[in-house]
């Protein structure tokens, strides 16, 4: 059973700006094609996205002014992590998540990549990113409870001294 | 009181010289077109082993730690991917830079033709051994930031509190020494 909690507020507030970096990180797979079509620095964001896809056209959406910047797995990857980075934002708590969930959570992914590489039919793009959603979620979770544990504010050693004695 | 924590080196050591190695192979390091998927992976594994040796002496594993140790997991897995990456590209031809432009071409990015001819007459330019100190750099840089990713995951997934604290101790008397014991003096009565 996944149990909820609460976060600090200056921690919550942290995270906020963290999750807002990361919706620019995902805009910017949006942007990219867009900005190509009009500015050498759409390219070199284009580019950008490289070392962390392959950027086969045919394996992107493509929403009217060319293939996204990432793979639709990858968009699905990443819209998966920056949901799981914003909910905690939004409702104030951080699930505890352990390690069979982050397994169950890659199987879809991990099955579907495994039948690309034997040579098995590939899915469409998006049942692709819908399968990759799982894991982005439950790995922004993650992340964003690592966060919210570095990022809350802990009491002075002094404090903590003059409190025992 | 709490143990100290061992050496967060061995595990980072480990975790990035054997994913490093493992991107570096053609086959296996397609698993980095997964976001990277490698290089996160050596984060949390570098996290799980710190979390593991954090256990046996009894130390607490914090979120921070994982992400420390991932940090520099990612450094030893960008150094051992540049290194294999360079042997493998001098040895074998593997990732040469007839691959890459390919790659760029296959990308679908609409290209003027002129940049086109400027980034191939520089990787021309360059050399193999400087592509391959390119690489190495950029191979440190990424791996740093997504394997720290992957030991902050790690830090949240295996994450343990230190043992409480002991409970602090009451003073008790001094033991009596001397003489039989004597009746405690009583108080007179108050006086109206």
């Amino acid at each position: 059973m996944t149990v909820l909690e609460p976060m600090h507020p200056v921690a919550r507030r942290r995270l906020a700006w963290i999750a807002a970096a990361a919706a620019l990180f995902v805009a910017g797979i949006v942007i990219a094609p867009w900005l190509a079509s009009r500015s050498g620095w759409g390219v070199a964001l284009h580019f950008a996205y490289r070392p962390m896809c392959h950027q086969m056209a045919d394996r992107c959406f493509d929403l009217g002014a060319g293939p996204l910047a990432v793979c639709a797995r990858c968009t699905g990857l990443y819209v998966g992590g920056l949901l799981g980075l914003w909910l905690p934002v939004v409702v104030g708590r951080t699930p505890r998540l352990g390690l069979r969930t982050l397994i169950v959570s890659a199987v879809p992914s991990v099955v579907d990549f495994a039948l690309g590489v034997v040579g098995l039919p590939s899915l469409a793009n998006l049942p692709r990113a819908l399968l990759a959603l799982p894991l982005g979620l439950v790995l922004g979770l993650l992340l964003a409870r690592g966060l919210a544990d570095l990022l809350t504010p802990r009491p002075s050693n002094r404090a903590d001294r003059d409190s025992v004695q | 009181m709490q143990t100290e924590a061992p050496s967060f080196v061995k595990p980072a050591l480990i975790a990035g010289i054997a994913f490093g190695v493992a991107a570096a192979i053609p086959f296996i390091g397609w698993i980095n077109c997964l976001c990277c998927a490698l290089v996160i992976a050596c984060g949390l594994v570098a996290a799980y082993l710190q979390s593991q040796q954090c256990a046996k002496v009894g130390a607490p594993f914090a979120v921070g730690d994982g992400a420390l140790v991932g940090l520099v997991a990612g450094l030893f897995y960008g150094v051992a991917n540049g290194i294999m990456g360079a042997i493998m590209q001098l040895a074998f031809g593997v990732g040469d830079m007839q691959e890459v432009i390919e790659q760029i071409e296959s990308s679908g990015v609409d290209m003027d033709p002129a940049v086109m001819d400027q980034v191939t007459g520089f990787m021309e330019s360059t050399g193999p051994v400087l592509m391959a100190l390119i690489g190495i750099f950029v191979a440190i840089v990424l791996g740093a930031i997504f394997s720290t990713l992957g030991g902050l995951i790690g830090g949240a997934l295996f994450k343990k509190e230190g043992p409480p604290p002991p409970a602090p101790m009451t003073q008790t008397p001094p033991p009596y020494a001397g003489g039989p014991p004597t009746a405690p003096p009583t108080s007179p009565p108050p006086t109206m």
